[in-house]
């Protein structure tokens, strides 16, 4: 076995020059891991100082083609807090709502079209489709379902309008939820599949350190992506203000993005974390599909966030079927939304997005312009347990053959399901 | 124009990074031109996936992307998708790809089944993160977005012939 070895792969995204993972291997040490994800330090915040808050939700949107609710309600959520606007009831079932679509799209498209193929020894799931054919067409329907809960209540597939600050624009009528609902409800089945086909695949083990985790602790005690408080898995409990005492970010030379750190250690954001800090609101199909895939909590196997992927997918879409009922049963008159005066203020808004905690914070001026921002994506908050557990598996793994450890590289990358395929979309093919 | 002739126009890309939101743009303008009530323009932004929504059957769709075949900046491309071949190295970190989604949306989607798929692109010069396109990307557009039309206009005569 050579001694020396450089273990590169490049093109982690889809832009030339830009992500990879690169592995050095010196006298039979492991000298260097680096992860680098396409991520403009500092760009999402240029592109929004100097612009009037209700326009900056739009802007972030198109940050992320899968998160862009989410960028969407923190970013709203972030100026609410600045003017001291307190939303109604019903907006935070339909953000709810909103985010649970969210969550399903992101984390059907993930398992199905991503994961599953890659555990189950596919190239892609284009291969996968011919032995799995069911498998896969439901998780793509899974996809939909999770698109068209965005599409109802953001007002449109993609980038939602209705979104905004103070509230929604349009409810969807009675006939609308209950369509949505049939919807879900054959969803809720559909998810069966995907639960079984998990549960029958053993994940591999790469590294099982203590890892730290933080999430967001859900509101009225019930599995949730929206909470005023951070819970990390040392026990404490800060404020959302308090950001940055988690997120303490510095600037690494191999990458854009900017790595975070909590009391100076790497920290992992994302399901299983709030799988690892939250387990105990799930209820129903969702606790089921917990005690089968994770049993038990909480899980130091990074590989395991696959897992809890598919446990959160199984729980949005019972909460969705939940706050539609509460909805309808409360009334679907038209609800204004809350009037405010602009005025110069700060403020922070904080939603647990598919892949973790997503921060924004804005200052603005008496104009309601911003004046500074921060935007903290969950990839940027991983990536530094991202290299901590490949310098794990690589040192396990280091008199294996160079694909062993590439594989193990590749899986430990797309098990945090890292923001890169938002980023860009480029096409590249081979004409026959 | 045939009643009976629908055609899916999308845009696909990311405006915040220079070239590879061109899909995108010509959408825009695109919306600006035409008005037909057969033909969808549709922005899906980062996710093509997003088309899935559409229970209807469309005779065609059209793709708009920045295509990257190494060809000089500016460059125009149509592209059948089923002339296109996946990448050998789809196992990679990658994630999916447009013309992989558009081929599992085909094979598994029977709204899909029948659709003839082009995937109409302009080859990128920049790609960063900035919001505009580049000199030669914007040179293209213009031309770009004609033929787009163009193959509208095409889609829907040659539908037309086919029903008469």
């Amino acid at each position: 076995m050579e001694k020396n070895r450089l273990i590169s792969i490049p093109h982690l995204g889809r832009v030339e020059g830009h992500g990879g993972i690169e592995v050095e291997i010196e006298n039979g040490k492991v000298t260097r891991v680096n992860m680098d994800i396409f991520e403009g330090s500092r760009f999402y915040e240029m592109l929004i100082v100097g612009k009037k808050f209700t326009e900056v939700s739009a802007i972030v949107s198109r940050v992320c083609g899968i998160c862009s609710a989410g960028h969407t309600l923190t970013s709203q959520m972030a100026s609410e807090n600045a003017l001291g606007i307190k939303v109604t009831p019903r907006t935070e079932f339909l953000r709810s709502l909103l985010l649970h679509g969210e969550a399903i799209e992101s984390h059907a498209l993930h398992l199905g079209c991503l994961v599953l193929p890659d555990l189950l020894g596919y190239e892609g799931p284009l291969t996968m489709v011919k032995d799995y054919p069911a498998e896969v067409t439901v998780a793509l329907n899974l996809k939909k379902l999770g698109n068209a809960i965005q599409e109802l209540i953001g007002g449109r597939a993609i980038h939602p309008i209705n979104a905004i600050v103070g509230g929604f624009g349009r409810i969807p009528t009675k006939i609308e939820w209950l369509k949505l609902n049939t919807d879900l409800q054959k969803g809720l089945e559909l998810s069966d599949a995907l639960v079984d086909l998990l549960a029958k695949i053993r994940l591999p083990e790469y590294t099982t350190h203590t890892g730290i985790y933080a999430a967001l602790e859900p509101r009225q005690d019930r599995y949730s992506y929206l909470g005023d408080y951070i819970l990390t898995s040392d026990g404490v409990k800060r404020p959302i203000s308090e950001f940055r005492k988690i997120c303490h970010e510095k600037v690494v030379a191999h990458s854009t993005a900017k790595q975070s750190l909590y009391n100076s250690q790497p920290f992992m954001v994302g399901s299983l974390s709030r799988i690892n800090l939250n387990y105990r609101y799930l209820t129903g199909k969702a606790k089921e599909a917990q005690q089968k895939l994770i049993p038990n909590l909480p899980s130091h196997n990074t590989m395991n966030n696959n897992y809890a992927q598919m446990i959160e997918l199984v729980h949005s879409i019972e909460r969705s079927l939940q706050l539609i009922k509460i909805l309808i049963e409360n009334g679907l008159e038209h609800e204004e939304p809350i009037k405010y005066n602009v005025k110069a203020g700060q403020g922070i808004g904080a939603i647990e997005v598919p892949r973790g905690t997503l921060y924004h914070y804005y200052e603005f001026d008496n104009e309601g312009r911003i004046l500074d921002a921060d935007i903290i994506t969950p990839t940027a908050q991983n990536l530094a347990n991202v290299e901590k557990d490949m310098r794990g598996a690589v040192e396990t793994l280091i008199n294996e053959p160079v694909k062993v450890i590439r594989n193990s590289l590749e899986h430990i990358a797309r098990a945090y399901d890292p923001c890169i395929s938002c980023a860009t979309h480029l096409v590249e093919v081979k004409v026959k | 124009m045939n009643s009976q002739t629908k055609i899916l126009v999308v845009g696909v890309g990311n405006i915040l990074l220079a070239d590879e939101g061109i899909g995108v743009i010509a959408l825009a303008h695109l919306r600006k031109r035409i008005n037909y009530e057969n033909v969808v323009l549709f922005d899906a932004a980062t996710d093509i996936y997003r088309i899935m929504n559409f229970d209807e059957c469309f005779n065609k769709i059209i793709v708009l992307d920045a295509v990257k075949q190494k060809q000089p900046a500016g460059t125009i491309y149509r592209l059948p998708l089923h002339n296109i071949e996946i990448e050998s190295d789809a196992k990679s970190s990658h994630q999916i790809k447009v013309i992989e989604a558009l081929k599992l949306m085909q094979i598994t989607l029977k709204q899909f089944n029948e659709s003839e798929i082009i995937i109409m692109g302009v080859e990128p010069d920049r790609i960063d993160y900035s919001v505009g396109l580049s000199e030669k990307a914007e040179t293209a557009l213009t031309y770009f977005v004609d033929l787009v039309l163009e193959e509208i206009t095409n889609a829907r005569s040659i539908v037309s012939q086919e029903y008469n």
